[in-house]
């Protein structure tokens, strides 16, 4: 089961007057079991390029194929997409709107057609998973937290059972302790429940310590694909895009311009100093 | 008499003056009874002078916008007092001249833009402070040409980054002529690119026209180019220093939900393996610099 886009093109607009291509000629597979990683600068088509993986955007050209069919042919099933295709928005807590956490997070998967029973027993499922206990299912989302408010979100995308989880900056605005809970949560549901984990950001730290894969994009293309330690090798290039890498892989390529022998693309602080504590002692 | 005149002479050398500052929120029930109490500021003391460049650094919560709140009178003291330039908030006929003093930079740049031009939009704070026309054009142009924005002002904002939509809003805050921003998590909301961009507009205000800034935010790198940090938690200041100083408190920061840039990481590292490199770098170029001259020794 994967998700392919085969040469796909997306237009806003009508062409002519007043439109803006914002995908162009995109081939990507992303396989089950994937944890990856969407980076490129604002307008450089990463938030359109993730609502076509679950058929909210249709692509003006080229194909997008789930599980091998083809998601736009006849009598495909747009509705068993997406919920095996969760998205979850920038700042989803911003879309809670029911009374109390568990009817929100049940909205989901009832309005999918499950059962209620079953569609409240995903949500307790799904509500444990993101770590809010039950004492909290019958208050108001307005009395929660930013954090806990984002994990509630994120419930109601787990509760309709996803394959693929696809979050559009899952990370923003909140601080540096709440990223870490938000990516020990991922990293659980990739490793425990198997959900392939797409996620689109701008911190290239967060980038890699967590993806074993990352795709660059940049104006509407993909420039770079691999794992984070290849594609970060390629630090003048993804400047030159309005990119950076890890001050880890900076530091490092940084001494090996002046004339380090550190051969090692560093992505962590760990492996950073690990490498230049190496070479420091090959000087002495 | 005397005396407290002199007291408050002294107070005018500080833009920002806080004593014990306490806030409390009060819960409320359907029925708007009362059912609990929450402190979200619990004795504040902060003093800011003319000129400097401040940050406050905070994790979720941890009260940074609270006292945000407090420094434009949108909130007021529940206990304690804050002045700005030397006036108490809590004095009613104190409000608009606090908040022409002491302007605001929200977090989201899509909530605090009105006009369909650029250029009418800086001019709206001066037009609504009742300021001469010739010299709100003045101003305008001046302010937008210091934020990099003067290109930009006959489009429309709604075309523009977040990046640029902030710098419109600082812009409108300059065309007012306040002695102090504050940037209440001015660039949470922004990309790399978005954040640089504020981040460079107003460091170059405080150098050049010697505005006071005050940045709130949870991004240890943008704290780095302040001159003094407070850092909060609870509604307390746990920590207070300049940027080096607090970047060593690993420990510290991480019990208040924060965490130093990956350099500070590295030197530390560094250092208790016995490579001793000076605590002080914040950079990276600058600990390259300093290794390789280690290297070749």
């Amino acid at each position: 089961m994967s998700i392919v886009l085969k040469n796909v093109s997306y237009t806003y607009g009508k062409c002519g007057s007043d439109c803006k291509q914002a995908l162009k000629g995109i081939n990507l597979e992303i396989h089950k079991g994937e944890f990856l990683a969407i980076v490129g600068h604002t307008g450089s088509g990463k938030s359109t390029l993730i609502q076509l993986l679950n058929g909210l955007e249709r692509a003006t050209e080229g194909e997008v194929y789930f599980g091998g069919e083809n998601i736009n042919a006849k009598g495909f099933s747009m509705k068993s997409l997406r919920s095996k295709v969760g998205l979850v928005f920038q700042y989803p807590e911003h879309q809670l709107f029911e009374a109390t956490v568990i009817k929100d997070v049940e909205f989901g998967p009832r309005n999918m057609g499950q059962e209620p029973l079953q569609a409240e027993l995903n949500s307790f499922q799904a509500l444990k998973d993101v770590g809010i206990g039950e004492e909290l299912l019958d208050v108001s989302v307005l009395a929660l937290s930013g954090g806990q408010k984002r994990r509630v979100a994120i419930a109601g995308v787990l509760a309709m059972q996803p394959e693929f989880l696809v979050l559009d900056e899952p990370m923003a605005g909140l601080d540096p302790a709440g990223r870490k809970e938000i990516f020990a949560l991922l990293k659980k549901l990739h490793r425990e429940r198997g959900i392939t984990i797409v996620f689109v950001s701008h911190s290239m730290e967060d980038v890699a310590e967590y993806a074993d894969r990352v795709v660059v994009m940049n104006q509407g293309q993909i420039v770079l694909d691999g794992r984070p330690r290849r594609v970060f090798h390629y630090e003048k290039e993804l400047q030159q895009i309005g990119l950076g890498v890890p001050q880890a892989t900076q530091l490092a390529h940084c001494l090996m311009e002046r004339g380090a022998d550190i051969t090692q693309d560093c992505l962590t602080a760990e492996e950073c100093a690990t490498a230049v504590l190496k070479w420091l002692g090959t000087r002495q | 008499m005397k005396k407290r005149e002199m007291a408050k002479s002294d107070k005018r050398a500080a833009v920002v003056e806080s004593h014990n500052l306490v806030h409390e929120y009060s819960r409320r029930d359907e029925e708007g009874n009362i059912t609990g109490i929450v402190r979200a500021l619990d004795g504040v003391d902060i003093q800011v002078k003319q000129g400097d460049f401040v940050a406050v650094l905070g994790a979720n919560g941890s009260g940074k916008s609270t006292f945000a709140k407090h420094l434009n009178a949108l909130l007021f003291p529940t206990e304690g007092a804050i002045y700005i330039d030397g006036m108490d908030t809590l004095e009613q006929e104190n409000t608009l001249a606090v908040r022409q003093t002491a302007g605001m930079v929200f977090q989201n740049p899509d909530n605090q833009i009105i006009a369909n031009i650029v250029e009418e939009d800086v001019g709206f704070g001066p037009e609504n402070m009742g300021v001469p026309t010739e010299e709100i054009l003045r101003r305008v142009e001046e302010s937008l040409k210091e934020t990099g924005m003067y290109e930009y002002r006959k489009h429309s904002p709604n075309r523009l980054s977040g990046g640029q939509k902030q710098r419109v809003a600082i812009a409108g805050i300059m065309a007012m002529r306040p002695k102090c921003i504050i940037l209440d998590e001015a660039t949470a909301m922004l990309d790399p690119s978005g954040r640089k961009s504020v981040l460079e507009t107003i460091q170059r205000l405080n150098q050049k026209e010697h505005i006071t800034i005050i940045l709130i935010t949870h991004y240890m790198e943008e704290a780095a180019k302040a001159d003094y940090v407070y850092v909060m938690d609870q509604g307390r200041i746990a920590l207070s220093g300049t940027p080096v100083e607090i970047f060593q408190e690993t420990a510290k920061l991480a019990e208040c939900r924060l965490e130093v840039p990956q350099v500070t990481q590295i030197v530390q590292r560094l250092r208790a393996a016995g490579v001793l490199v000076r605590e002080d770098i914040l950079y990276v170029e600058e600990l390259a610099e300093v290794l390789v001259q280690m290297g070749n020794r």
